[in-house]
């Protein structure tokens, strides 16, 4: 059932029950990296090399060294389906994430009172609040600080809202 | 002595006893049951005779234990499991019989054995968790095999604990008739009420914590009156209670009582075995023992086999496995609790297994702090050439890397 599924580049996902979850990736240099990835946020890696099942090594990584590290590595930690595959459901279209520093015009704004839509022909799908997912926001709720929207539509559809919820526009 | 005394002494002696246990990598519950057998009634140093608090705190404790247990298992996890953790749990579950089978040689007859495996077969799935992160050996794949037999484990627990609820009810027609009711009732809340426990545990704080001992507690009762085990009834009220939204809050604003009373439990649990007589079942504990270590390993073994895992990854299985501790005392604990035990049995089951548990938590933990050693000797034990030669190939592949490297 779940243990077997692959999600892109042959990499195996498997319940681990009552610790996380674990992801197995083949290296094409030979050998495999698992990465445990625990509810606390966080995350061991193992290097295997080619044809031993037992680790040769192990780096653990709190929450805030796992983001470090997949920053460096070059993208965002995802934790879910492929995002490329994602985007060619969507047609073209994209999905942007726009963070709401303190001060921005989007905040204390609603969808309806900036007609975001309407303006620019991005949509906000959901709304990321203190580790809340809000999909689909009512056009009458005010966004806050810190608020995390997502948005969708043509790349230059999303870059217009953009500019609507962080600088004067 | 005053009771405020009594309490006072005895949380202060539980935190020594697990920080002394903490110091030398046993377990806290370690400390706690050597606290009680050596300042019991019938310990080694005989200053302690247990008083009130001790007398409720501990019941709670069981209540608190199992209903801990009850919230914890997951039947959504468990489906998650698929034909591999089946074919591994139900050959693990080949323990139980065997225990049994101890038990009867034993001469505790067929209820005190049935105890006896059940207390043997549980693999302790607390420990296990922590010791697999503590030395690293969670990305092994024999890990992900043991995680999920531990949940199997849970499942079968959970139907040997009706079981049992259903004969210890006691043989008369009221009590047949209580234990059918509260079943129904449980059979009802679980069918029908679960939106309603939903919004009953729905709330924040003082009012989640207060509101969470008081159903425990009441539910207890209520089984208690039905002639239903009251633990058994904590351990279904706390499955039920796994299911709604807001199990972990629930949890959480339960978790500092359970620590305490839990603690308790172990202390009175302790401070009730006749250490003199309960070195004098050595033998037996040792026999116990000796059959558990082996047919763990073995089943281990053959579970991993037909689930595919390597002949390593399924010895490495049966090892992981074979931490034993806490929940055996609870077994033993409702054991006592029983009133269709002999008080000749309850003694002899608290003996052997407290022995049980503490050679049993010993050798566990050696087996983790030297997995790979033992791991190793277990192979050349079981085909001396084949292992020879994996590890030779292993060598060379480390040299290999390690030139590599180097350069």
């Amino acid at each position: 059932m779940t243990n077997d599924d692959s999600i892109a580049l042959g990499v195996r996902e498997v319940t681990l029950p009552g610790v996380g979850k674990k992801y197995v990736m083949p290296l094409r240099s030979g050998g495999n990296v698992a990465i445990v990835v625990k509810p606390d946020g966080e995350r061991q890696l193992f290097h295997f090399l080619r044809g031993d099942d037992r680790p040769c090594d192990v780096v653990k990584l709190d929450r805030d060294e796992a983001q470090q590290v997949a920053n460096l590595m070059g993208g965002a930690m995802v934790a879910g389906p492929d995002l490329e595959k994602l985007e060619l459901a969507l047609g073209g279209m994209e999905l942007e994430w726009v963070e709401l520093p303190a001060g921005a015009p989007g905040v204390g704004q609603t969808l309806e009172g900036m007609a975001l839509r309407r303006r620019t022909g991005a949509s906000v799908v959901a709304v990321i609040r203190d580790d809340d997912a809000i999909a689909n926001p009512n056009i009458d709720m005010p966004f806050e600080e810190d608020d995390t929207l997502l948005l969708v539509g043509t790349p230059a559809e999303c870059e217009a809202a953009r500019e609507i919820l962080l600088s004067r526009a | 002595m005053s009771l405020l005394l009594e309490f006072g002494l005895i949380t202060a002696g539980l935190y020594l006893a697990g920080w002394l246990a903490r110091r030398i990598g046993l377990p806290t519950v370690m400390g706690y049951l050597a606290l009680g057998l050596t300042f019991g009634p019938q310990g080694v140093v005989q200053v302690y005779a247990p008083g009130p608090v001790v007398g409720l705190l501990g019941q709670v404790g069981l209540l608190l234990l199992l209903f801990f247990m009850g919230l914890e298992f997951s039947l959504a996890r468990f489906l998650e499991g698929g034909k591999a953790t089946l074919r591994a749990g139900a050959i693990d579950l080949l323990q139980l019989p065997i225990g049994v089978g101890v038990g009867l040689l034993l001469g505790l007859g067929w209820l005190g054995s049935v105890f006896l495996g059940a207390a043997v077969y549980i693999s302790s799935s607390g420990v296990i968790a922590k010791l697999l992160g503590e030395r690293d050996l969670i990305a092994y794949p024999e890990a992900e095999r043991t995680l999920g037999v531990l949940v199997f484990e849970d499942l079968a627990m959970v139907l040997v604990l009706a079981g049992l609820g259903v004969a210890s009810g006691g043989g008369g027609w009221t009590e047949l008739v209580g234990v059918a009711v509260f079943l129904l009732a449980y059979g009802a809340l679980v069918r029908f009420g679960m939106p309603l426990l939903d919004r009953l545990f729905d709330r924040d704080g003082e009012a989640l914590v207060m509101l969470g001992l008081a159903v425990v507690l009441l539910v207890a009762a209520a089984a208690h009156q039905l002639h239903f085990p009251e633990a058994v009834a904590a351990f279904l009220l706390g499955m039920a209670a796994g299911e709604t939204k807001t199990h972990e809050r629930l949890a959480e604003a339960l978790r500092p009582w359970y620590d305490v009373a839990a603690a308790v439990f172990f202390l009175d649990f302790a401070v009730h075995v006749d250490v003199v007589a309960a070195l004098g079942e050595l033998p037996a504990a040792a026999l116990l023992v000796g059959v558990t270590v082996l047919s763990q390993l073995v089943l281990g073994f053959a579970s991993g086999r037909t689930t595919g895992l390597s002949r390593r990854a399924s010895l490495g299985h049966g090892v992981m496995m074979l931490p034993r501790g806490e929940f055996s005392l609870v077994i033993v604990g409702l054991a006592v609790a029983s009133p269709l035990l002999p008080a000749a049995v309850k003694t002899e089951l608290t003996s052997v297994v407290s022995l049980f548990v503490v050679l049993m938590v010993v050798i566990g933990g050696l087996a983790y702090r030297r997995f790979d050693a033992v791991n190793r000797g277990l192979q050349h034990l079981a085909e001396p050439e084949a292992a020879r030669r994996a590890e030779a190939e292993e060598a060379e592949r480390r040299r290999a890397v390690e030139e590599m490297t180097l350069d």
